[in-house]
C-alpha cells in the first residue's frame, strides 16, 4: 500500500493542489456570481427576475457532469467562432472549462440559499433601514447583505463541501485532479487500492 | 427463515448451473465498443467491427455459442478478472505489464501506432524534436499513453477515457497530434474529418507482441482451445475474408519497434 | 435544418436510443429510491440503537458516503462487488457466475449514498413530530410497531417530503455517474451519438433539457405532495410543528 503512496507521490501531490484550488476558485467566483441572482431571485418579478429563475433551473436541474461535457466539448465545437472573437484561450484548457462549470453550477445553488436568507429578514429591519432614510444601495450594501451572508454561512459551508466532492468529475474532462490522478494510477498498477 | 432462505438460494443457483450446462457451451466475449473500425457500437445499437467478427469466427470454429457485453476501457481487465465475461477480444496489446494480471492468446494482428497531426502545423514528420513544445492526446489506459511518457517526457499530455473525446478535441484544436492505432486514426479521419493528416511512421511499443485475446491466468484450457481456433481459421481463409472487409492490406506484418525510431 | 433529423426515431436517428436511454435512468432512479428510503429509516434506526455496534456501524456509514465522491463510491463498489458475490455464490455452488451487471452496482452505490443524506431526514422529522405522540400511543396500549404505522408515520410525511424530495432531485442528477461504467443511460447514449456525429454541443443540451425537465416536473410534484400533507394544519400549528 505504502508504494502506491510513494511511487506517485507527485502525482497524488499535483491532485491534492488541483483539487483544492478548483474548490477554493470555484466557491470564491461563484459566490460573486451567486450575489446579483439571488437578489433578483429575492426581489425582481420582472424580466430580471425571469432570467434569475431560468438561470437557478438549468444548473441545478442538469447533472453537473453534464454541465462539464457541454463546456469543454459542446463549445469546443464553436473553436473557430471563439478564435474569431479572441475568447478561445479560456475555452482551450481543460482546467479554465473544469472551472467555468464548476463556478457556473454552484453560483447557482448559491443564489439559492442566498436568496433564502435575504427572504427572511425580518420586516423589522427593512422598516428600520426606511425609518433611517437610508438609500436602497446602501441598506442592501450595508445592512441587509451582512446579515445574508451570516445566515448563509452555513449552508454555504455545506456547499463547499459538497463543492469539493464535485471536483472529482474534472477528471473525466482531462484535468489530473486527486479523482484523474488515481484513475491514471490505477491504469498503470491495476491495483484497485489506489481507490 | 434462514433454513428457507438457505434452500431457496441453492434451488436458484442450481436452476442457473444445470441451465447452463444443458444447452451447449457458452463462452461470453467482452469488448470496449469504442474503438472502430476493431469495436464500436452503431446506430442501431449493435456491437460490430473487426474484433467482433473475428470473436463470432472464432466461436463458430470451437462450435460453441458466444455472448457479447461492453465494458468501460479503464476496468476492462478487473472486469475479465472479476467474472464477468470470459475472453476479451478488444484489441488489446499484449505487454509485460498485462501479462501479470491477465493471459492471452496468440497475436491476431498487429495493431501499429501512428500520430495524426493537425494540417495546420505543417509537419513533416514526427520525432522529439520537431513535436517539442505541441500538446499530445489519447486514451488513458493503452499502449499509446506510455510511449508517450516514454518518449514525450517534455510535452503537455492529455489522457482521455475514450478514444472518441481525443477526437473531438483534436477537431477543435486542443490537441496538435494524437498517437493511436493507425487502423483507428484511419477510420475515423475517414469519416469526413478533414483537419488532420498522419505523420511519421508506425511503429509498436517495444517488447509488444501485437494485440491478443485476454483471458484469466488459470483458463489455461479455454486459451489454448481458443488459439487452435484462430490458427484454424488463419489457415482456412476465414480471417482473410474478415481482414479484407475492413483493411485492403495486411495486418498480421510485424513494424519497426518504438525504440528504434525514437532512440534517445 | 437537420438537427430534427439527428432525434428521429428508427434505425437512422438517435431518438430512440435517447428515449431508451431516459428510460434507463428513470428506471434506476426509481428503483434506487423506494430501496434509499428503506434504507435511511433502517440507518437512523441503528444509529439510535441501544447496542453500541450498531450504532458505530451506523455512524461509519454515513460519514464515508457523505465524504467520498459518489463517482468515487460508485467505482469502488462496481469493480469490488463482483468480487464480493463470487465469493458468496463461491461458497454456495462452486464455479457459477452471477454477474453483477452495471445497473446493479449503480443501484447499490447510489442507494447507499442517498440513505446516507436520508437518515438525516428521517432523523429531523422524527424530532419535529416530538416525543409526545410515542408516549400517547404507548399510554394508550399500542404496540410499537402499530404506533409507527398509524401515528408516527402519516405524521412523518409532511415534515420529510422536501428532504426527501430534495434527494429525488439529487438522485436523478447522479443517475448520470453510471454512464461512466458504461451503463446505457441517457448520458451514455449522448456520447456514443456523439462518438458517430460529432455534434456534441447539440447532444449535451439535448439531454440537459431532458434532465431539467425532469427535475423541474419532480419539484412540481413535491409542491403538490407538500401542500396535499399540509391540509387542515393552521399556520400556527405547522410553525410549532
Amino acid at each position: 500500500m505504502l508504494d502506491l503512496w510513494l511511487n506517485y507521490r507527485d502525482l497524488w501531490l499535483d491532485g491534492v493542489i488541483t483539487t483544492a484550488s478548483l474548490t477554493v476558485l470555484a466557491i470564491f467566483f461563484g459566490f460573486f456570481l451567486a450575489i446579483p441572482i439571488g437578489v433578483a431571485r429575492a426581489k425582481s418579478s420582472g424580466v430580471l427576475g425571469w432570467l434569475a429563475l431560468g438561470y437557478v433551473n438549468l444548473f441545478r436541474g442538469m447533472p453537473l457532469l453534464v454541465q462539464l461535457f457541454l463546456v469543454y466539448y459542446g463549445l469546443g465545437q464553436f473553436n473557430s467562432e471563439l478564435r474569431a472573437v479572441g475568447l478561445w484561450w479560456i475555452f482551450r484548457d481543460a482546467w479554465y472549462c473544469g472551472l467555468l462549470a464548476l463556478v457556473l453550477n454552484t453560483a447557482a445553488y448559491q443564489a439559492e440559499i442566498i436568496r433564502g436568507s435575504l427572504q427572511t429578514i425580518p420586516a423589522s429591519v427593512h422598516e428600520t433601514n426606511a425609518a433611517l432614510n437610508l438609500t436602497r444601495w446602501t441598506a442592501f450594501r450595508r445592512v441587509l447583505l451582512p446579515i445574508a451572508f451570516a445566515k448563509a454561512l452555513p449552508a454555504i459551508g455545506n456547499e463547499f463541501i459538497l463543492l469539493l466532492k464535485a471536483t472529482s468529475l474534472v477528471a473525466i474532462i482531462t484535468v489530473f485532479d486527486l479523482m484523474g490522478q488515481a484513475r491514471f494510477i490505477f491504469s498503470e498498477t491495476l491495483d484497485l487500492r489506489v481507490y | 427463515m434462514f433454513v428457507l432462505l438457505k434452500n431457496s438460494a441453492l434451488a436458484a443457483a442450481a436452476i442457473v448451473l444445470g441451465a447452463g450446462m444443458a444447452q451447449a457451451e457458452n463462452i461470453r466475449l467482452g469488448t470496449e465498443g469504442a474503438y472502430a473500425p476493431f469495436n464500436s457500437v452503431s446506430e442501431s445499437g449493435e456491437l460490430n467491427g473487426f474484433d467482433i467478427d473475428i470473436g463470432n469466427a472464432i466461436c463458430a470454429e470451437m462450435q460453441v455459442t458466444c455472448e457479447w457485453s461492453t465494458h468501460e476501457w479503464g476496468g476492462i481487465i478487473p472486469a475479465l478478472n472479476s467474472g464477468k465475461f470470459d475472453v476479451m477480444i478488444a484489441s488489446m496489446a499484449i505487454t509485460e505489464a498485462r501479462m501479470q494480471e491477465v493471459a492471452f492468446s496468440d497475436p491476431y494482428y498487429f495493431n501499429t501506432m501512428r500520430f495524426a497531426a493537425l494540417k495546420e502545423l505543417g509537419l513533416e514528420d514526427a520525432t522529439p524534436e520537431t513535436l517539442s513544445g505541441m500538446v499530445l492526446g489519447t486514451q488513458s489506459g493503452g499502449v499509446a499513453s506510455k510511449v508517450l511518457k516514454q518518449y514525450f517526457p517534455d510535452n503537455d499530455i492529455k489522457l482521455y477515457p475514450k478514444l472518441g473525446e481525443a477526437f473531438l478535441d483534436m477537431e477543435s484544436g486542443r490537441l496538435d497530434l494524437v498517437l493511436e492505432s493507425k487502423f483507428a486514426l484511419a477510420d475515423w479521419m475517414a469519416d469526413g474529418v478533414d483537419c488532420c493528416e498522419f505523420v511519421g511512421q508506425d511503429f509498436l511499443l517495444d517488447g509488444t507482441i501485437g494485440a491478443g485475446m485476454a483471458l484469466r491466468k488459470d483458463e489455461t484450457e479455454l486459451r489454448d482451445r481458443v488459439n487452435v481456433a484462430l490458427a484454424a481459421i488463419i489457415e482456412n481463409g476465414t480471417y482473410d475474408e474478415i481482414r479484407a472487409k475492413y483493411f485492403d492490406f495486411d495486418i498480421r506484418g510485424k513494424p519497426i519497434a518504438v525504440s528504434e525510431l525514437f532512440a534517445k | 435544418m437537420d438537427w430534427l433529423k439527428l432525434l428521429a426515431i428508427g434505425d437512422t436517428g438517435w431518438g430512440d436510443e435517447l428515449l431508451h436511454g431516459l428510460g434507463i435512468t428513470l428506471a434506476l432512479a426509481l428503483t434506487t429510491f423506494p430501496i434509499a428510503i428503506l434504507l435511511s429509516f433502517a440507518i437512523h434506526w441503528a444509529k439510535v440503537s441501544k447496542y453500541r455496534v450498531i450504532r458505530v456501524v451506523a455512524h461509519t456509514h454515513t460519514t464515508v458516503f457523505k465524504t467520498l465522491p459518489e463517482i468515487l463510491t460508485l467505482l469502488i463498489l462496481y469493480y469490488q462487488s463482483q468480487a464480493l458475490v463470487n465469493w458468496i455464490t463461491g461458497w454456495i455452488v462452486p464455479g457459477s457466475n452471477l454477474s453483477v451487471s452495471p445497473f446493479l452496482a449503480g443501484l447499490i452505490a447510489l442507494s447507499l449514498v442517498i440513505s446516507a443524506y436520508g437518515s438525516e431526514v428521517v432523523r429531523a422529522a422524527l424530532n419535529a413530530i416530538g416525543r409526545g405522540q410515542t408516549e400517547a400511543a404507548k399510554s394508550l396500549g399500542l404496540s410499537p410497531f402499530i404506533t409507527f404505522r398509524k401515528v408516527i408515520l402519516p405524521q412523518l410525511w409532511r415534515h420529510a417530503i422536501p428532504g426527501f424530495g430534495n434527494l429525488w432531485v439529487i438522485l436523478l442528477k447522479d443517475t448520470s455517474l453510471v454512464s461512466i461504467i458504461a451503463l446505457s443511460d441517457l448520458l451514455h447514449v449522448a456520447t456514443l451519438a456523439i462518438n458517430t456525429t460529432r455534434e456534441p454541443f447539440f447532444f449535451y443540451l439535448v439531454i440537459g433539457a431532458f434532465y431539467v425537465a425532469l427535475v423541474i416536473l419532480s419539484t412540481r410534484l413535491q409542491k403538490t405532495l407538500e401542500h396535499r400533507a399540509s391540509k387542515g394544519i393552521t399556520r400556527m400549528e405547522a410553525r410549532d410543528a
